[in-house]
């Protein structure tokens, strides 16, 4: 069927039903359904997190933040790493850990890759979630592929409730927001992760 | 409005038992008999008693939904002013569906400014061929698909893979559904009448090496051959939970990462959207999003919310770079001029299933239709058949159950009642002995003297059967009331006559 004939057929029972005054869009009082992060927004997004399964990391600074970023790629004994982040302190402490540093321009790399290294477009304290916004420096699978996800961010990239991220005033390609690792339940209801998406997620959170 | 009259609500108050309560304007003029729903069955009473004696199945499901059901308490419980959110929300959805016609014309407008294609799929057999020739116009042959019931609903894997493509489920529990050849069981999750074993023998099968019956190897397993899929794909398939007019963005929301890797990797991405998906803005979004977790599993949110807007931007490194939406009515739009508009509100997030005392012992597949539970039991009859569907709209206790549930507080009960009220103005679907009954009651109940007379007379028919307060067996016709359970004995004197003397 073409698209007016489809129209019409719409618009035929949009006024069949709309027997009584058609409703107005519904305004939200900006309190309605608000959580909020509570008095220690940190600490929240600390459990939130750690509840969906994710590792939290808190780091006194970027220095520290690295150091942390190479022990986790030492214990994991991750041998090609993916860095989706601008941090050349961090590829020079990673390459002369032995460590195979990528970048996210290079083709081909992802889904043979042991960790995938980002930043953050924000953190919601409310869920524990990571959000990314796609760039060419940033792509999807950088967060996707690898089987394990390392996200690094800085205080100024938290908010509280997860409407404080709508809305987005220039919808990027794709917004991911990430709260834990991959999961299913799908096995009589046995939690696995990794099933698709990274097995660990871990945040490396910077709070001076 | 005539839904309220089916509750005896009508305004002057007066309960008319000898004529129908409702004139003709439950019935829906257009015939109902659609290609909706190649339902599997339409037999819905010998399927649930052969699902009440299943075993594995009962305990699969008590697990199921007394988890889902407990999150979903807790969730709501854990959110403040969650009934006031939910009633937001429903207000979002009464005023998107008010205003449909505006809200398609709006979200077709924002997916071209981002260079997307928009389609449209009057019924299943449209977004078939639409789907085909896509495939076709992209010389896709390899195609992944993340969980998606209106791909489901249009019964599009045979159409493709009858056109020469390959089609994987890459939804885990979808995927074993693909290999047993069968269909999802539950809205979140299809595999649930699977155990572990059985999923071992499948993927045994499937691998022709031996798997252990481990759930975490199995899924490694799982993830193996999936990402190969992943990697070759052509096409990337998905549905839709959201469509965001304003923008023009398609939201997924999966715990897996099957809806993301469906749209990074492959380079066309089509999404299969039901028109009543759509809402109007993206501040609406976080409304949904808060609920629909909450309300299906528990979870504060899925572990993947993925918000796609259009096609990989220039210099972008992954993504699809073509992007198809195909709004599908079938059947929607004859939905949507009727008392039975409020079906559409639905957003699957299975909560009504597993409160369901109904769906929590028969399971999925004893409702015969693409969609099970209590939504299952409106939307079948509706989309496929009243006729054909006649036991779905009384496989409830109306306990209201669902509606406690629903994000959306969608009256599930209500609208049940209004599928029952339906076949009785639907030839071939009315029942002569309750017609007969009700007549006979309505006849009895204005009349006082014979109303006690009737008591006295069963009274003393029922006497001779009682031992110790119970009846264990009674005949005829109501025969079936105690082949389950013991009928009580009615007392030695009844309230009316126990009444003067209190």
């Amino acid at each position: 069927m073409n698209r007016d004939a489809f129209l019409s057929r719409i618009r035929q029972a949009v006024q069949a039903g709309n027997t009584a005054p058609t409703p107005p869009l519904p305004q939200r009082q900006p309190s309605l359904g608000y959580q909020g992060a509570g008095p220690d927004p940190v600490s929240r997004l600390r459990d939130e997190l750690t509840v969906a399964g994710g590792v939290f990391h808190r780091a006194a600074s970027w220095a520290d933040a690295f150091a942390v970023v190479l022990q986790l790629v030492r214990d994991r004994a991750g041998r090609r790493v993916i860095l989706g982040l601008d941090a050349p302190k961090l590829e020079t402490i990673l390459l002369a850990a032995g460590v195979e540093v990528h970048h996210p321009d290079e083709p081909g790399t992802y889904f043979d890759a042991d960790i995938g290294i980002t930043g953050v477009d924000a953190v919601i304290a409310e869920t524990g979630s990571i959000v990314l916004h796609t760039r060419p420096d940033q792509p999807r699978a950088l967060s996707l592929l690898p089987p394990i996800h390392i996200a690094l961010a800085d205080k100024s990239k938290m908010v509280a409730d997860l409407f404080d991220l709508f809305p987005i005033a220039t919808p990027p390609a794709c917004v991911s927001v990430i709260t834990g690792p991959s999961k299913t339940g799908d096995i009589e209801l046995k939690l696995v992760t990794g099933v698709h998406g990274p097995g660990e997620v871990h945040l490396v959170f910077v709070d001076p | 409005m005539s839904m309220r009259r089916l509750l005896f609500l009508s305004d002057d108050r007066r309960i008319n038992t000898s004529r129908s309560p409702t004139s003709a304007r439950f019935s829906i003029t257009v015939p109902m008999t659609t290609d909706y729903a190649k339902h599997e069955h339409h037999d819905f009473l010998n399927a649930q008693a052969a699902a009440l004696t299943n075993v594995p199945l009962q305990a699969a499901l008590t697990r199921l939904t007394s988890t889902l059901m407990a999150g979903n308490r807790r969730g709501y419980a854990a959110l403040v002013d969650s009934s006031e959110l939910r009633d937001h929300a429903k207000a979002i959805k009464q005023h998107a569906l008010a205003h449909l016609d505006h809200y398609i014309e709006k979200l077709e407008e924002s997916v071209h400014r981002l260079g997307g294609k928009v389609h449209f799929a009057a019924d299943a057999d449209d977004a078939r061929r639409i789907i085909v020739e896509i495939a076709h116009n992209t010389n896709s042959r390899r195609i992944v698909k993340s969980k998606s019931m209106t791909t489901e609903e249009v019964h599009l894997n045979p159409a493709l893979e009858a056109a020469g493509c390959e089609v994987t489920e890459t939804d885990f529990g979808e995927f074993v559904i693909q290999l047993a050849g069968e269909r999802p069981s539950h809205l979140v999750a299809p595999a649930v009448h699977h155990t572990r074993e059985s999923i071992a023998r499948l993927m045994s099968a499937h691998t022709g090496e031996n798997q252990p019956d481990d759930p975490a190897l199995l899924a490694k397993v799982g993830r193996r051959l999936l990402r190969e899929k992943f990697r070759v794909a052509d096409m990337g398939i998905s549905g839709g939970n959201f469509a965001v007019a304003e923008t023009g963005t398609v939201v997924l929301v999966t715990n897996e990462g099957n809806g993301r890797l469906t749209t990074a990797c492959p380079r066309v991405h089509v999404a299969l959207v039901g028109i009543e998906k759509i809402i109007p803005r993206m501040i609406d979004l976080p409304v949904f999003l808060k609920l629909l977790a909450r309300g299906a599993t528990g979870q504060t949110l899925s572990v993947y919310t993925t918000i796609l807007t259009g096609a990989r931007r220039p210099g972008e490194r992954d993504g699809a770079e073509e992007f198809h939406l195909v709004l599908l009515d079938n059947g929607r739009s004859r939905v949507l001029g009727t008392p039975f508009r409020e079906s559409l509100q639905c957003i699957r997030c299975g909560a009504c299933l597993n409160a369901c005392p109904v769906y929590r012992r028969v399971g999925g597949h004893a409702y015969g239709g693409v969609y099970s539970g209590p939504i299952g039991s409106i939307l079948t009859p509706l989309y496929d058949s009243v006729k054909e569907n006649v036991h779905l709209p009384h496989a409830s206790s109306l306990c209201g159950a669902c509606v406690a549930a629903c994000p959306v507080k969608i009256n599930i009960p209500h609208m049940l009642i209004g599928l029952r009220e339906m076949q009785q103005h639907t030839p071939g679907t009315k029942s002569r002995g309750e017609k007969w009954i009700v007549w006979l009651a309505s006849h009895v109940l204005r009349r006082p003297w014979l109303y006690r007379l009737a008591t006295r007379l069963t009274r003393l028919a029922m006497a001779p059967m009682a031992r110790a307060g119970w009846i264990r067996s009674l005949p005829g016709p109501v025969a079936g009331w105690t082949a389950h359970r013991d009928f009580p004995a009615p007392a030695s004197r009844s309230f009316r006559e126990l009444w003067p003397s209190l």
